[in-house]
């Protein structure tokens, strides 16, 4: 029996199916010192629950699209489809993901954050992935190509960044500023330079901040 | 494979040959020989170091001898049972008394010599004969050279090149100098039609496979070019054509109908020569030549036969009847898969269960008579009501973990983790006496909450959950760290990173456990009866066998009359009488105290979920609402009418209604010239499928005509004649018999045109290059076959349908008459159009199915299942939407919509869990918070040295 060695540098967490990873288990990940995550599920088509593993490739839009949003290096997050007869390709892939790891660095370095602004922006990740209208919008794209039996990466991305991308950028917005104005008024410039935002996107956010 | 080695009823007997069978039907005496393994396998850990240590090398015959293995051995990782064992052939010890390496290496003690063959008598009442198929006679390969030239290589051996855990971890190379082959040749047929070497039958499966494993070649090395040789395309199948036509397409390999002659070497290259279509004699060069070899009888056939006492056929395998395909010569004896006749996968799989269905129609009184039900004491709610009290027992595995990882370490590192009461190493925490000792440690300190970090859950999960239960704590109360699988055995080369890691992954697995809550098992009670909804052939025999099994059947048909499409067919081809058989169905079905028929009748609406189903049958103005546990959908299918041509019922007309006019006979006389058309409409013209019957209703009306009236001119115009398995005999016949068959390519197919009332047919033909007409007294044309229209019942029993109509299996290959939905199974047409005989043993596979819930009194639901907190629940309904087993509905709780798990039904894949807006749904075993709280367990809070690290999910 064949026993490959690979990089002893993952810690592996099981599920029943690739359809059970939450966007938010991703961002807890990263929160609590991870520097990379990899999700792997049954070769796609071949999934035991039918479809969890297409489901988890609108999950993967949606993290990568949040990634991008807070600045992280999305090749942080990689799915990853094996069947139980490759476990060659299992060991390929790890090994792949590992040596491009290690070529990233830890969280935040590449990225040019502090472990400060790494905390700060994964924890508003984190909250965007627990809010209601996130979550319903995502739930809703996983509705839609179920029905549309579409789960082309095409579509994937098209759906998402017409029906998920703007909810998750004025959640980031929102909550961030939310925090960041925790103690005291702070400048405008202040917030385009944590957040990342154009001007014109913070300034609705702030003015819905204010009515409220 | 895993779930036969788990279930306490099915006793598995390997290295085990049947050595006599007495008695009959009801009440066998089988005499066996159990052989010995020389290795106790309730002591093997399959820990593999007895083969680490053998020096014997051995050629492995799992991997087509192309691989060394040892004496001691297992086959592969995932055998049942995962043992290993000793070839006494080869081995030092056995043989010549020396050696006994593996002894001294065997931490369980495990080997042991003085193992002598057994023999035992079984008493059973059916017996199921399973051999499976044996290899073609070498002379069908020497042929193509193959022994002669090493690059000459045979599919089989090609299969576990081009697997990943095969000798090669899945590189294809050649023989002769070990490079990759840039130019590749498939031969079809070898060793199948092929009278030369006794093999005139077609294999069916070799076009499928041949293209499956090009298509694997290509993913790994897409500069490859590949040929493939055929006779004929024969990928008649569910689906076949188009995944063929796809993989053509897709990876561009190059199709040409030629039968190989002569191989030659020339300058390290293989030399083809083979004679085009046109006629033209051609000659290529290639690096490898795969032959796609066939499947035959076994080996051993004639022992078999002996031994069983059961007939063979004219081709050595076991005889069956073409309305009784499952069942052997002898009463009570049953055959499936290869050895009744060579067929693909999920046709093996349908007999399988038509065999279940068939035995359990024989023993149906002795039902639970001598079944193994394990009871386990109560549970002690107050033990597992306190705070989490947790143990950890760190296995050893022998030397298996122990020799990488620290464990010693990683015991103590775990004393001090939150929640940790007790943290014991173990030598081997899956042998009994551990075992043991777990149950009285957990009395002893109160645990209620264990960490094993041992092995994978796969294997060993259901065993620790087994001795919770057995103290009385919850299954679910166990959570595994896999430090051997995943930690010592694929970091072996560095210790000090395999302990860190094991470390982790306890803390990980600690965090996880003090959040897990428990699982309930639960049984769902069955109402003890069938709604069968269709009254043809396969409705009709589902019905009777389910019934004689010993349920309730409700058998629903919108006709007037029973008997569906078999009502047309006059004659088979292997020359039963169908009408006979039909008619003796029928009655049989009327007479039966069991079943309640309803024709006339229409399903209004279907309810509820497997076990609980209710339906309102409609019946003219009355109706009657009836519950039952189980539905088998056989609602059948159509003749096609294709419209691109002139069907006119008189000189132009289907097979069946020519079948019509010949059972008439020949008193209206027999026109002279006869012109049957294959595939008209079908195969990418009107309907894109192949519709698998056709090519044989043709050779059986074409030999009738023969013999109705030998002087009658017929012609066949085909594409490909699909005459597969034992068919290919009649095609044999038919050609003998002077019918003529004239191959038209797919882009021109022929055109009839009625002139003075005569039918002009015009087609293309290949070996002159161009086109001819035919002028003939009647033209038959072979239509398709089309599923009826089902929308209302399809719909509600949410079954997804094929692009085609036809109802889709949940799995093409493993469970082929179920259905996604859950006590909803579907056989016959219904399924996709397929043969009498197939739909026959189809029928049978769907009751045997179906028998399964109706059989007990509860169905216990797998206890990973999703739950909804209905407070939380805001009725949104996307879990219900997204469940892809329709296992959530929406219900209304005081004028609010919530969800609501029907865990039946619920496969706690967990889709929902990841996609509620609210975290309102969970499933148990993987809730949030156990996730959440082993995702975090993964921050180190000791900081530790901080060093590269990754979570992946698996």
């Amino acid at each position: 029996m064949a026993r490959y060695n690979y990089p002893p540098f993952h810690r592996v967490i099981r599920v029943m199916c690739s359809g059970r990873v939450d966007p938010l288990f991703i961002f807890e990940a990263f929160f609590n010192e991870a520097d990379a995550v990899m999700v792997g599920g049954c070769k796609l088509g071949e999934c035991k629950y039918s479809e969890g593993n297409f489901q988890a490739l609108i999950m993967g839009e949606m993290v990568w699209s949040l990634m991008r949003l807070i600045g992280l290096n999305t090749e942080r997050f990689k799915l990853e489809w094996v069947s139980t007869a490759e476990p060659v390709k299992l060991v390929e892939d790890m090994k792949a993901f590992m040596l491009r790891v290690r070529e990233l660095g830890a969280l935040g370095g590449i990225e040019g954050k502090t472990k400060k602004d790494l905390e700060f922006c994964l924890q508003s990740a984190i909250s965007v992935c627990k809010n209601i209208q996130v979550r319903t919008a995502f739930g809703n794209i996983a509705k839609e190509l179920k029905k549309m039996k579409d789960f082309s990466l095409e579509t994937i991305s098209k759906k998402v960044g017409e029906k998920l991308l703007p909810l998750l950028k004025s959640k980031l917005y929102e909550v961030e500023i939310k925090t960041l104005i925790q103690d005291g008024p702070k400048s405008l410039d202040f917030l385009v330079e944590k957040t990342g935002a154009k001007p014109e996107e913070l300034s609705a956010i702030l003015n819905k901040i204010m009515k409220t | 494979m895993v779930e036969a080695g788990r279930s306490p009823n099915i006793e598995i007997l390997t290295l085990t040959e049947v050595l006599e069978v007495e008695g009959g039907a009801g009440d066998f005496r089988v005499t066996i020989r159990k052989n010995p393994r020389y290795i106790d396998p309730d002591k093997c850990t399959a820990c593999g170091e007895c083969m680490k240590y053998c020096p014997r090398l051995a050629v492995d015959t799992y991997n087509a001898n192309l691989n060394f293995t040892r004496a001691a051995r297992i086959d592969f990782p995932q055998a049942v049972p995962t043992k290993y064992y000793i070839n006494p052939e080869v081995c030092l010890r056995l043989n010549y008394e020396t050696c006994q390496l593996c002894v001294n290496v065997c931490g369980p003690k495990a080997i042991n010599f003085d193992q002598k063959p057994e023999i035992k008598t079984l008493e059973v009442g059916a017996i199921i004969l399973a051999t499976g198929f044996g290899s073609v006679p070498l002379k069908a390969l020497e042929k193509f050279c193959y022994g002669k030239y090493s690059d000459v290589v045979h599919s089989i051996e090609m299969e576990r090149l081009t697997c990943v855990s095969g000798p090669t971890e899945g590189e294809v190379i050649r023989p002769s100098d070990f490079r990759h082959p840039k130019k590749i040749a498939y031969i079809q047929c070898v060793g199948s039609r092929d009278l030369s070497c006794n093999q005139p039958y077609c294999s069916s499966v070799c076009c499928m496979y041949a293209v499956k494993q090009a298509s694997v070649i290509k993913e790994h090395k897409p500069e490859v070019e590949i040929t493939l040789f055929f006779m004929d395309i024969r990928t008649q199948g569910k689906g076949f054509d188009e995944s063929f036509k796809n993989a053509v397409e897709r990876y561009g390999f190059r199709i040409i109908r030629a039968r190989p002659g002569k191989v030659d070497r020339v300058n390290g290259k293989l030399a083809l020569n083979y004679v085009d279509e046109d006629g033209s004699v051609r000659r290529e060069y290639f690096d490898l030549i795969v032959l796609s070899v066939g499947l035959s009888a076994p080996e051993d056939a004639e022992k078999l036969s002996k031994v069983f006492g059961i007939k063979l056929n004219e081709f050595r395998f076991a005889k069956t009847n073409y309305l009784s395909p499952i069942e052997t010569s002898r009463p009570g004896i049953y055959v499936v898969g290869a050895f009744q006749g060579p067929k693909d996968i999920p046709e093996s799989v349908i007999q399988g269960s038509g065999a279940a269905a068939l035995a359990s129609e024989l023993l149906h009184e002795g039902r639970w008579t001598s079944t193994v039900i394990k009871k386990y004491s109560p549970e002690d709610i107050e033990l597992m009501s306190g705070e989490p009290r947790i143990g950890v027992f760190v296995c050893h595995c022998g030397v298996n973990i122990a020799g990488v990882v620290d464990v010693k370490d990683v015991r103590d590192y775990v004393k001090n983790l939150p929640g940790v009461v007790l943290s014991e190493d173990v030598l081997f925490a899956c042998s009994q006496d551990s075992l043991e000792q777990l149950k009285e440690k957990i009395k002893k300190y109160k645990l209620n909450r264990i960490v094993i970090a041992s092995c994978s859950p796969r294997t060993h999960e259901s065993l620790f959950q087994d001795t919770l239960r057995e103290v009385g704590l919850n299954l679910a109360f166990i959570e595994m760290a896999n430090i051997r699988d995943q930690c010592a055995w694929v970091h072996s080369d560095d210790p000090i990173k395999a302990t860190e890691k094991a470390k982790d992954l306890v803390r990980m697995a600690v965090a996880k456990a003090r959040k897990l809550t428990p699982l309930e098992l639960q049984g769902v009670k069955v109402t003890p009866s069938a709604l069968v909804i269709g009254g043809g052939v396969a409705g009709l025999l589902s019905a009777f066998s389910i019934a004689e099994q010993g349920f309730e059947v409700y058998l629903v048909e919108k006709e007037k009359e029973l008997g569906g499409n078999l009502r047309r067919l006059k004659f088979l081809i292997t020359g039963e009488d169908p009408q006979l058989f039909l008619k003796d169905l029928i009655n049989k079905v009327k007479n039966h105290p069991k079943i309640k028929i309803y024709t006339e009748a229409v399903i209004e609406n279907i309810s509820g979920y497997v076990g609980n189903y209710t339906s309102t049958i409609r019946r003219g103005e009355a109706s009657e609402i009836i519950n039952h546990g189980v539905v088998v959908v056989a609602t059948g299918g159509k003749e096609y009418r294709p419209s691109k041509y002139p069907l006119d019922g008189k000189n132009v007309i289907t097979q069946l209604e020519l079948e019509e006019r010949l059972d008439k006979g020949a008193k209206r006389g027999v026109p002279k010239k006869i012109a049957m058309i294959q595939c008209a409409g079908s195969r990418g013209e009107e309907l894109k499928y192949c519709s698998k019957v056709c090519c044989v209703q043709a050779l059986k009306n074409a030999l009738k005509i023969k013999e109705l009236s030998p002087e009658t001119e017929v012609y066949v115009l085909y594409m490909d004649m699909r005459a597969y398995g034992f068919y290919e005999k009649y095609y044999l016949e038919a050609r003998k018999k002077g019918i003529h068959f004239i191959r038209f390519p797919e882009d021109k197919r022929p055109i009839i045109e009625i002139q003075n009332k005569k039918p002009v047919i015009k087609f293309w033909d290949i070996l002159l290059q161009e086109e001819l007409e035919l002028k003939v007294d009647l033209c038959v044309l072979s239509v398709g076959i089309v599923a009826e229209d089902v929308r209302e019942i399809v719909n509600m029993l949410k079954l997804p349908t094929t692009e085609d109509g036809f109802i889709m299996e949940a799995h093409i290959k493993l469970r082929p008459v179920e259905t996604v939905t859950d006590g909803v199974f579907v056989v016959g047409l219904a399924n996709g159009p397929q043969p009498l005989t197939e739909v026959l043993a189809q029928a049978r596979a769907g009751a045997g199915k179906a028998a399964i819930p109706l059989a007990k009194e509860f169905i216990e639901v797998p206890p990973i299942v999703a739950s909804v907190d209905e407070v939380k629940c805001i009725g949104c309904s996307i879990c219900a939407e997204i469940c892809p087993f329709s296992a959530i509905e929406m219900v209304k709780v005081e004028k609010r919509k919530k969800a609501q798990v029907i865990k039946a039904a619920c496969k706690g894949c967990g889709i929902c869990a990841s996609h509620c807006p609210v975290f309102a749904i969970d499933v148990g075993g993987f809730t949030l918070d156990a996730i959440l709280e082993q995702v975090r367990g993964f921050r180190k809070e000791d900081q530790e040295i901080k060093e590269e690290k990754k979570v992946s999910e698996i």
